[in-house]
């Protein structure tokens, strides 16, 4: 995916301006950025939700510019930030849904569209979820049936906004494992974060956002460097190497911790 | 135990065919006992008899008045029953999956209030049953129509914008209906509205169902093509748009079938409340939420539902209570008590 | 923008302003769409009309004891004592359920000084021709009270049903007579022409027309004690599960014409159902519009669901005649319905009456109107 020169807001007024990143297959991007700095209406923009003011955004070298509902979700999977249903469904139901943009126009999901979900399930380690009613999952598990959901439906690009907003420690931490495993998949994933610990964790490639433009974009261990940090959100960080790495990429373990009063 | 794509498949089309079947023939005993319901006795044990009658050449047994009875007064009640029955619970389903709210009824949208103001107007202008009928009808259709288009006027979230322009237009027919029912003649036209308004099957012959069950029919069948795509519809605008449908496309065509359904029943019934909030939310504990299985299931509860509530209406006492307000004595309570014991997983 | 829609609410607020100064000047010929509270007129009017009323009821006690031996007093409809000027000169009629036909039969219509349109009775209206341009100033609950001050009647009569019309009426120092309206029966509504004869002035003509009812009666009585088999008539009101059960005027109406009243089970009530009617297989089934729809003989001829009751099969679906009132309501020419009924039920037995020259007496005698043949026919064969 690649955004040319890209403008988005709401009612023709800007909220961010000359966006120019792309995104390549098995590769994350992380897009840091304080409250409000217009992370989610970029993705609303890439997704099609809104039209974009300016500026072109291609996937496979075309311009998504009259692309249909249906054709962006077979090359788009989404994950949003909230999670609102009045209606509950079984979790296998929830991620069929997925299926919906190759679902012939009258017709019910075949045989073929539940193979996929089972092998998504699988996967995703959630079999033993599948006949649970949606609201009676936890956070955790609710936010591993969209991540499946997306998957179904066999996008090539994966869009993540805070993925782990409403999670508590340990289920954000059971996200984010699965969030690097999908690389395998060489999906191309962008994924928004109000934590740079999470840029650490998962992202190949950063991008981040202040006053409405990229303030900075590049490699991990370049740009999230401490003096940016301190410019992007305004307060001191320091970035210690714990000396551990992941496994089984092997990427080193870095936490980044906030303070406003140095103590040494 | 490890299911395979074909075995899952298998066995939910199976309950669902288990539900569907279970709620058909209930559907028809209750259809069959309904015709033994009224105040002209009948020599017992005639009445099936009379009905195969129709397919067998049977002996002729009873009397022409019971023949007349049954199948001039009571079956065209009975059919009537069923199809306003059915289709103000498939119409509510759709709505509340539209609107994502389980407490939306089928007169959001302003259908039933606009048919109510074409109802009253053609009898405050004398005109003839079936011109109230196809009046109302296209008042109620009218209605809706207005309310979409100022709903898509309204620059807010969709949903939104649609409940508030039905507000709207609702308010305002009930108000027009008011100044009608005001300036009638108190001693034939406003006894007149104000019977429509309350509904009732009491006056239903077989000419009143010809024409109908055509609308009921256009209304119906897309949204049985629909269904998967009105389950995608009901997690959420934005999840829905991102898993690929044409929101705007959709909604617009659940709302038309939804309103063709509603404009019809009520054409032909009147005013009758509840039958499109009560029975689906009903429907889901029994079905759970998958509209693949609730929006057929909807249909034949809320056949069953109105039909024993019509039966109740013209037996219980010498004088016949009003379905609108029976439905609303029934079902409120009802409704209370489904809202209570299963509040979450409402 | 905030002044602009301010600008904008002002402009649309002075019009309704503007509007409801131009209905309240309106003359009273108009629809009042004012209820007795009076809300649409200005504000100084309503405190010149409450000061004058005022001033009235002051004023009155002293004259009324000069007065008191001026005055007559009846009982009305609804049973409370009425005190009227022994001469009555103004009358305003607040109900059109027959009110002005007595007053008319009475022969005291020239004190009516407002009433309802008397289009509604075009034979009444052709006979009258000075009850054209009477205002109108409200019907039962929904009186205009400053119109019926400006007036200042002796008297207005009301149905005995407007409980809330009546009681702004005399709140407003006005004197109501209760008229029976609804729920009726030949003695009461006998007891009715003697009041009104008494309080208006011509008890003798009261009392004339009392006697013809009872001499008409007392002839149908004594036809129907010699028949063997009564036949049962459905009265099918306006819609055909809208009929009269005991009680009300039309199974009066039945009974006196000598016929068994088909919904006689039905206790209070007015309505019923298909089926019901369908069990009840009445013999003589009779048709008025008096409330709800007309329907024609041939509709109900035709109706599938009846098509078993002996009424159908034989044909015997028969329009009750109309003349200045429905002959199946009370007014004062109920009598000639009663005759019209027993003659279709009882073609044989009453073949010594002469319809045609008992209405033709009546109308002349009571209406002071000579009836030609072509009024006659149209009587009984109303043009829809």
């Amino acid at each position: 995916m690649e955004c040319v020169d890209l403008s988005c807001g709401y009612n023709k007024t800007a909220v961010l301006e000359q966006i120019n990143f792309s995104v390549n297959e098995g590769e994350i991007l992380c897009v840091l950025g304080a409250n409000g700095e217009g992370k989610s209406t970029l993705f609303k923009t890439l997704l099609g939700l809104i039209p974009a003011i300016k500026g072109q955004i291609r996937i496979d070298d075309e311009n998504t510019l009259n692309w249909s509902s249906r054709k962006l979700a077979k090359y788009i999977g989404y994950i949003p930030q909230t999670l609102s249903t009045s209606f509950s469904y079984t979790v296998r139901d929830m991620i069929l849904m997925g299926r919906t943009a190759y679902l012939k126009p009258l017709s019910n999901p075949n045989e073929s569209d539940m193979d996929i979900v089972l092998k998504v399930m699988e996967e995703m380690n959630i079999e033993e979820l599948s006949d649970k009613n949606f609201f009676c999952l936890s956070g955790g598990e609710k936010q591993l049936v969209i991540i499946a959901r997306a998957l179904a439906q066999e996008p090539k690009i994966m869009i993540m906004d805070e993925p782990t907003n409403a999670l508590d420690f340990s289920n954000q931490q059971l996200v984010l494992d699965r969030i690097r495993e999908l690389k395998r998949r060489n999906l191309a994933i962008i994924m928004a974060s109000h934590f740079p610990d999470h840029a650490f964790q998962c992202a190949d490639r950063v991008m981040m956002l202040k006053d409405g433009k990229i303030f900075g974009q590049g490699d991990c261990s370049a740009v999230l460097t401490e003096n940016n940090l301190k410019q992007l959100y305004g307060i001191d960080t320091k970035i210690i190497h714990t000396g551990m790495r992941y496994c089984p990429d092997g990427k080193e373990i870095k936490v980044c911790v906030a303070f406003n009063n140095k103590v040494g | 135990m490890k299911k395979n794509a074909h075995e899952i498949l298998k066995g939910d089309r199976t309950r669902h065919l288990k539900i569907f079947l279970v709620l058909f023939f209930s559907l028809l005993l209750t259809a069959i006992l309904s015709l033994y319901i009224g105040r002209y006795r009948d020599n017992s044990g005639q009445t099936l008899k009379l009905l195969f009658s129709k397919l067998l050449p049977l002996k002729k047994t009873w009397e022409d008045t019971f023949e007349t009875v049954i199948f001039k007064i009571r079956l065209p009640r009975i059919i009537a029953a069923i199809m306003v029955g059915g289709s103000l619970s498939v119409a509510g389903t759709a709505y509340q999956s539209v609107f994502k709210n389980p407490l939306v009824s089928p007169d959001i949208l302003g259908a039933s209030s606009g048919a109510a103001f074409g109802a009253a107007l053609s009898i405050y202008l004398d005109l003839n049953a079936t011109l109230v009928q196809t009046i109302s009808f296209c008042f109620s259709i009218g209605a809706v129509f207005f309310a979409y288009m100022i709903g898509k006027k309204i620059k807010r979230d969709a949903t939104l914008s649609l409940i508030l322009a039905g507000i709207l237009v609702g308010s305002l027919n009930s108000a027009l209906v008011s100044l009608l029912k005001f300036t009638a003649d108190p001693n034939n036209k406003l006894p007149a509205i104000t019977f429509w308004l309350l509904g009732s099957l009491s006056t239903i012959k077989m000419g009143d169902l010809k024409y109908i069950w055509i609308p009921m029919l256009i209304g119906l069948v897309p949204l049985l093509f629909l269904r998967w795509k009105i389950n995608v519809l009901s997690i959420g605008d934005t999840d829905a748009k991102a898993l690929g449908i044409n929101l705007k496309m959709v909604r617009a065509e659940v709302i038309f079938c939804a309103t063709l359904l509603t404009a019809a029943a009520v054409s032909v019934s009147g005013l009758v409340g509840w039958v499109g909030l009560v029975v689906p939310n009903l429907c889901r504990q029994i079905t759970g939420s998958d509209n693949r299985i609730l929006i057929p299931s909807s249909a034949m509860l809320g056949a069953i539902f109105l039909l024993v509530v019509d039966n109740v209406a013209r037996s219980l006492c010498l004088l016949e209570i009003p379905l609108g307000v029976l439905t609303a004595i029934l079902g409120a309570p009802f409704f209370a008590v489904l809202a209570i014991s299963r509040g979450e997983k409402l | 923008m905030n002044r602009y829609y301010g600008k904008r609410i002002m402009a649309v607020v002075l019009l309704l302003a503007l509007l409801s100064t131009a209905c309240g000047s309106a003359t009273g010929k108009t629809e009042p769409l004012t209820t007795s509270s009076g809300m649409e007129t200005t504000k100084s009017s309503i405190k010149t009309e409450t000061t004058t009323a005022a001033a009235s009821t002051v004023a009155n006690p002293v004259e009324s004891t000069a007065e008191k031996l001026n005055t007559i007093t009846v009982t009305d409809a609804g049973g409370k004592q009425v005190t009227l000027p022994q001469n009555v000169k103004s009358i305003v009629v607040c109900c059109y359920g027959g009110v002005t036909h007595e007053l008319a039969a009475l022969g005291v219509q020239d004190k009516i000084v407002a009433q309802p349109d008397m289009k509604k009775f075009p034979v009444l209206a052709s006979m009258y021709p000075e009850f054209n341009g009477l205002p109108f100033v409200g019907s039962f609950d929904d009186v205009n009270v400053e119109e019926i001050l400006k007036l200042k009647p002796d008297v207005v009569i009301n149905s005995v049903t407007s409980n809330k019309g009546n009681g702004a009426l005399e709140n407003a120092g006005i004197t109501v007579l209760q008229a029976l309206t609804g729920k009726g029966n030949v003695e009461k509504v006998k007891t009715e022409f003697s009041t009104m004869g008494k309080a208006f002035g011509n008890p003798e003509q009261a009392e004339k027309l009392i006697g013809y009812w009872k001499e008409k009666i007392d002839i149908l009585q004594k036809i129907e004690s010699e028949i063997t088999k009564k036949k049962k008539v459905y009265y099918m009101l306006g819609a055909e599960t809208h009929t009269n059960g005991p009680g009300w005027w039309g199974d009066d109406f039945i009974q006196t014409a000598g016929g068994i009243n088909a919904a006689a089970d039905l206790k209070d009530g007015r309505d019923t159902s298909i089926e019901q009617v369908v069990k009840w297989n009445p013999d003589v089934i009779i048709l008025s519009e008096n409330e709800g729809k007309y329907m024609a003989v041939n509709d109900i001829l035709g109706d599938s669901q009846l098509q078993n009751i002996n009424a159908i099969k034989n044909k015997q679906v028969y329009e009750v005649p109309i003349g200045t009132f429905w002959w199946d309501r009370p007014s004062p020419e109920s009598v000639l319905g009663f005759m019209w009924l027993a003659k279709t039920l009882y073609p044989e037995e009453t073949k010594n009456i002469d319809l045609k020259k008992e209405t033709s007496d009546f109308y002349k005698t009571f209406f002071n109107h000579d009836l030609s043949d072509a009024e006659y026919e149209a009587f009984l064969n109303p043009v829809r």
